[in-house]
């Protein structure tokens, strides 16, 4: 457990710098305030935020796009959600230069391969973020990469002149709402020549044609990676009760996960990613059958009816007994 | 490498394309796979080694046939299990790695075990997990692990008896 009350150990920073990129997306940039040195990251690190408003500590993840040793700073991108429910609302709203706030130690769960003889990344919106640091990386050490990048227009597209400065044999960028400009398609996925290694971010629409699409061609799982930072929002839920161990049955409804409710009972249960990505809130089933949203478990772990990732998964019995 | 090697194929579903190369001798191990793309009227190509080839000919010409297929190509070598030892690491550094090659061999195959005391390896024929064996150099007897080493390409042994 980390200072007041967070679940992991954080750093303290200050926001030194605020700067609109586009009408909907801020870049925002934070020193630590002790004398103390940032970690450095590999590409595709986030950091989780915590910020303080007036009732509650709102936690969000968001990829880090730039350390600088020189300055010791770290730079994160955010886009105005409308439906946002707390997270880009207050950092676009009512974050101000100066304001103090915790933040995690950088942590990777869409790194790069590092077997790939070629890495290409497909990014909507906002999930250009990762990839920033990434091709970076890739840059750095001279390797092979190519980015496509879809955005509504020139104006709303996050990094179009950065990209086309540093980047631009790389990068291939498609327009929805632009005359003139081709559109993103999975059919792009048959170009690629063995070898190559996919990684998709954007809305989870988006992230789900595409990957269903690179099974249906016949990519194997270990070259396809995604980033996912807020859970796949399903429209079939269903409300269930969990019983704990110790007796206690408590009512998961449809807008809630099962890692809310359990961290509601004041049970300290470990989560890292929140999007059924890292496995660290597994928890042993001991009755009940799952209904698995997460991207970890493999057939033989889902078909054993044994482990559920809390943050994502739900019971598709109603009711589901846990061991703990 | 012996545990990516298996003696008789599976077909593995949903690609786009496969990709066989075989000589005459794989060519048994590898018809049922073949009969099954028939069937299913799947897209293949099949390479076939004549007896004529010479190692570099054959490394060369994998090599560059390789090179030009696509993501979502499967392949099955179907060839001796030495000659499958020795194509893997140009298998991989096109870019099949085990989720997108099988590897069907028939033949013996010489293994190698690590001693946990001297560091030295061991060669063996048709190595098996369990078994003992003696180090040749301190001569230690040693009981084959599963724990396989890419680097040393070789089956960590551990004290047999204490």
């Amino acid at each position: 457990m980390g200072v007041n009350g967070l679940i992991e150990n954080t750093i303290l920073v200050r926001v030194n710098e605020i700067k609109q990129i586009t009408q909907q997306v801020k870049e925002f940039s934070f020193i630590p305030i002790d004398e103390f040195n940032l970690p450095t990251f590999s590409g595709g690190s986030h950091i989780n935020t915590y910020v303080a408003a007036e009732n509650e500590i709102i936690c969000r993840p968001y990829s880090l796009v730039h350390h600088s040793l020189i300055d010791n700073t770290y730079k994160i991108v955010i886009h105005f959600s409308s439906e946002s429910k707390g997270g880009s609302k207050y950092w676009h709203e009512r974050m101000k230069v100066g304001d103090r706030l915790r933040i995690s130690y950088p942590k990777n769960h869409f790194p790069l391969s590092g077997r790939a003889k070629h890495h290409v990344f497909y990014a909507a919106g906002i999930g250009i973020t990762p990839f920033l640091s990434m091709m970076k990386e890739l840059k750095s050490k001279n390797k092979s990469f190519e980015l496509h990048y879809t955005s509504a227009t020139k104006s709303s597209c996050a990094f179009y002149d950065f990209l086309n400065e540093f980047y631009r044999e790389e990068t291939t960028f498609y327009f929805t709402k632009e005359l003139n400009s081709s559109r993103i398609k999975v059919e792009t996925l048959l170009d690629h020549s063995i070898g190559t290694h996919v990684y998709f971010c954007g809305p989870n629409r988006f992230i789900t044609q595409f990957n269903e699409s690179a099974y249906a061609f016949g990519y194997p799982k270990s070259s396809v990676h995604i980033e996912v930072f807020t859970p796949q929002l399903l429209a079939y839920s269903r409300p269930f009760e969990v019983k704990l161990a110790n007796g206690t049955t408590k009512q998961v409804p449809v807008d809630k996960t099962l890692l809310d409710v359990l961290l509601d009972e004041g049970l300290k249960v470990p989560y890292s990613c929140r999007v059924g990505r890292c496995g660290t809130c597994e928890v042993n089933v001991i009755d009940g059958q799952i209904e698995h949203h997460d991207f970890l478990l493999d057939e033989d772990q889902r078909k054993s009816n044994k482990m559920i990732l809390t943050c994502v998964s739900r019971a598709k019995s109603n009711q589901i007994i846990l061991e703990i | 490498m012996n545990n990516l090697i298996v003696e008789e194929a599976s077909f593995i579903d949903g690609k786009r394309k496969y990709l066989i190369c075989s000589n005459h001798k794989g060519r048994q191990l590898i018809q049922p796979i073949l009969e099954k793309l028939l069937e299913k009227n799947y897209s293949f190509d099949f390479v076939f080694i004549g007896f004529d080839s010479s190692p570099e000919q054959l490394q060369n010409n994998l090599k560059t046939w390789l090179q030009n297929q696509k993501m979502g190509s499967y392949l099955y070598l179907a060839l001796s299990k030495e000659e499958l030892k020795n194509l893997r690491p140009i298998i991989e550094d096109v870019g099949f790695f085990e989720d997108e090659v099988q590897y069907v061999g028939y033949g013996e195959m010489n293994s190698k075990v690590f001693c946990c005391r001297c560091h030295s390896l061991t060669e063996l024929k048709n190595l098996e997990i369990g078994k003992e064996v003696q180090c040749q150099n301190c001569h230690l007897l040693l009981s084959v692990s599963d724990h396989y080493s890419v680097h040393y390409d070789a089956y960590l042994g551990n004290i047999a008896k204490l």
